[in-house]
């Protein structure tokens, strides 16, 4: 789960990213009757500004409002500095809650999470996890 | 090749929503579930990528 991947995946192997809308917008065949576009793309993994205006600039570029998802904790210790950029965010729970708790849903499921589960001194994590 | 099946996608979700809004989310998968192990990917280039983005979870 660490590291290499989401945006991440874009600076180090750029070319990929924009195809997902942009890549249909630009190839609209001449006489095709004009089909309106309000899209949005949301960017995953995201840690730093900097990052961000890298990847903004090509979302902008194809004419996509963007999204940051928050998702590791730096993102949310930057939230302020990112919300200038971004038109929107979006939790990504799954991955905080890993990030924030420094474990691995498999390990923790499989490993410790039901014992911790049914002994008494887990009501705080019990309730914080929803289960 | 590949690169046609989404662009066919998207160009149709365009047109059936006819300029509502809609959000679409950039893949982030959890590469050691997709990717074939090392030993198991006999192309060289895609033991390579696997290779490349093979992770170590400290």
């Amino acid at each position: 789960m660490i590291g290499h991947r989401g945006v991440r995946l874009g600076v180090t192997k750029p070319g990929d990213l924009p195809d997902a809308g942009g890549g249909y917008l630009s190839s609209q065949e001449p006489g095709e009757p004009e089909v309106k576009v309000n899209a949005a793309v949301m960017i995953p993994q995201v840690i730093t500004v900097q990052e961000l205006l890298w990847v903004k600039k090509q979302v902008k570029a194809a004419g996509l409002k963007i999204g940051v998802m928050m998702e590791t904790v730096r993102a949310c210790m930057r939230a302020g500095k990112l919300a200038h950029e971004a038109d929107f965010f979006s939790f990504g729970t799954n991955d905080l809650t890993q990030a924030v708790y420094s474990f691995s849903r498999e390990d923790a499921e499989k490993k410790f999470l039901a014992t911790y589960l049914r002994s008494a001194f887990s009501r705080t994590t019990r309730s914080r996890l929803s289960m | 090749m590949l690169r046609r099946v989404p662009e066919e996608d998207f160009a149709a979700i365009f047109r059936e929503l006819e300029g509502l809004p809609i959000i679409i989310r950039l893949l982030d998968l959890p590469l050691h579930e997709f990717l074939p192990s090392e030993t198991d990917a006999d192309v060289p280039r895609v033991r390579e990528m696997v290779r490349e983005l093979r992770e170590v979870n400290p």
